[in-house]
């Protein structure tokens, strides 16, 4: 039986007193590549923000990489976090130090002490988004794709059990959004799950798993992208 | 384009920083004014209140040999900060140098005033109460010797009266700066911080605990308050230097136990202010969430 890195069972999502979702069931297992699709403003982002601790989960039930998130505390939802990798849209690294800096500030942060092995550690993650020798540059010296490759390694650095990506593409040209998905299925495939949310269904197509809509405050389980064509949209009766 | 806007964002954050600085130390400045102007005044009350002084007024016939061996017994009383014997001559020279050499006649060959005592009180004493309790305390532990008791009740009450309404105004004007200059490095901190809030949740999203987010942002508040804090007083020192040189002397009322005194309050204020808003800033954007922070 495969294991669950999270699962939602009748759940209802709120952003502060307005119901988001409700039944929400939902499961993704180890390895698992998962696509979040739905219209803007369906609730997507909100369930990624329940998985990592942003929103609490009031009411149903809910493990993330065996945390009970209902019953999660202040003080737990760092530790939850060193067990998830977040990937945004907007490359959220820290402007003021360069690659290397924004990885140690995490594996500090996360308890990391000894020096070789933050190194050893980050010339790993680095090298798994092909970012080899570009350690020393300060954010601004790369480009686009560059930064969300090290965002993504950052999202590595404590080898976690699920990466929640946020439109991981959502600033990126079609050529770089695609580099970046092989960057992602190829995590995927070394046991990480992940869940991605996004609206590009050239990517989907390119890039074929599993796929969960949002649709009326609902959660959708859908054929997987290789069974049906993107481009007769799942999301075009909602129009 | 992504370079501009980075060394823009570095450029707006060393602003904030030491916008940060000048603002706390300007603030610790006027507060060391404050403070300075308090000691001063503290230490003109100690003076005013150390010039009141009881005269106790002796019989003729008390020998002066007995008299100065009161004299001895009340220096060392704790009320009194020095006991000092005036002869009739001592008096009558003065009251003649004071009024003029024809104001008193000396009656059949005697001088009309009883050689005395003048005690000056501490100023722990310096109220009615007190003074009334001395004066008794004096005729009970001399009842042979002491005449008289002489003292000024209406001026006794008129400075105290002064003196505490001097001290309140200024308690008053103290405080009302601290209000303000709380909310003044409270609010510069928080603008500087806001400035930092996407890098604060970055952190919290990377797992980050908020003690390990607070830690660098506690220990630069307390540098914050340290620098601030030798800036004004560099700027205080300033102040009274040009005082000294063009204004008036005020050597007198100034020395380095003071201006230590001094150093060592504004330094504690300016770090603690620093280190209290600092906190609760950082209180509150920890507790941001992700959409409110657009």
């Amino acid at each position: 039986m495969a294991e669950s890195v999270f699962k939602i069972s009748k759940a209802k999502i709120y952003q502060k007193d307005a119901l988001i979702l409700k039944e929400v069931e939902m499961h993704v297992e180890k390895g698992e590549f998962v696509y979040l699709i739905g219209k803007t403003g369906t609730g997507k982002s909100s369930l990624l923000k329940t998985l990592y601790g942003e929103l609490p989960l009031k009411e149903g039930e809910g493990s993330v990489v065996g945390y009970d998130i209902t019953k999660l505390k202040r003080k737990d939802i760092p530790q939850l976090r060193r067990k998830i990798g977040i990937v945004f849209q907007d490359f959220q690294l820290l402007t003021d130090r360069n690659v290397y800096k924004n990885l140690f500030f995490v594996m500090k942060s996360t308890g990391w002490k000894n020096k070789a092995e933050m190194q050893k550690k980050a010339d790993e993650v680095l090298n798994l988004v092909g970012l080899e020798n570009k350690g020393y540059k300060m954010p601004f010296e790369l480009s686009g794709g560059e930064q969300q490759r090290v965002v993504i390694a950052r999202a590595l650095i404590n080898s976690p059990d699920l990466i929640l990506a946020d439109e991981p593409t959502g600033n990126l040209d079609p050529e770089t959004s695609r580099e970046i998905m092989k960057v992602l299925m190829g995590i995927s495939k070394q046991g990480t799950a992940i869940l991605m949310a996004t609206h590009d269904l050239s990517l989907m197509e390119k890039f074929p798993s599993r796929v969960v809509q949002v649709k009326d405050s609902e959660i959708l389980e859908l054929e997987t992208i290789n069974t049906f064509n993107p481009f007769q949209p799942i999301i075009k009766d909602e129009d | 384009m992504q370079e501009g806007l980075d060394k823009y964002t570095r450029r707006r954050a060393q602003t904030a920083y030491v916008s940060t600085i000048v603002g706390i130390s300007l603030v610790l400045f006027m507060l060391g004014i404050v403070a300075i102007f308090g000691l001063v005044i503290q230490k003109l009350q100690k003076q005013v209140k150390e010039n009141y002084q009881i005269d106790l007024f002796f019989s003729e016939e008390v020998p002066k040999a007995d008299i100065k061996v009161i004299e001895a017994e009340i220096d060392q009383m704790d009320f009194s900060v020095k006991a000092e014997y005036v002869s009739s001559e001592e008096a009558w020279a003065k009251i003649q140098n004071e009024f003029g050499e024809k104001s008193l006649d000396v009656i059949d060959g005697e001088i009309p005033i009883e050689p005395s005592i003048a005690i000056t009180i501490s100023e722990n004493y310096f109220n009615l109460d007190s003074i009334r309790s001395i004066e008794a305390k004096m005729l009970a532990k001399y009842p042979n010797e002491i005449v008289d008791v002489n003292y000024s009740e209406e001026g006794l009450e008129s400075t105290n009266d002064k003196l505490f309404k001097t001290t309140y105004f200024i308690l008053f004007i103290a405080l009302l700066l601290l209000v303000i200059s709380i909310a003044m490095i409270n609010n510069t901190i928080r603008l500087a911080l806001y400035s930092k809030r996407f890098i604060i949740k970055t952190m919290q999203l990377v797992g980050a605990t908020n003690g390990f987010i607070n830690r660098p942002m506690i220990v630069q508040a307390i540098v914050q308050g340290l620098i601030s804090s030798v800036i004004g007083m560099a700027l205080l020192v300033g102040l009274l230097y040009l005082i000294q040189v063009y204004l008036l002397d005020i050597s007198k009322l100034l020395n380095v136990y003071l201006f230590l005194q001094i150093y060592l309050g504004i330094t504690i204020t300016g770090i603690l202010i620093s280190v209290i808003a600092t906190w609760f800033a950082l209180r509150k954007f920890l507790r941001l969430k992700l959409e409110d922070l657009y």
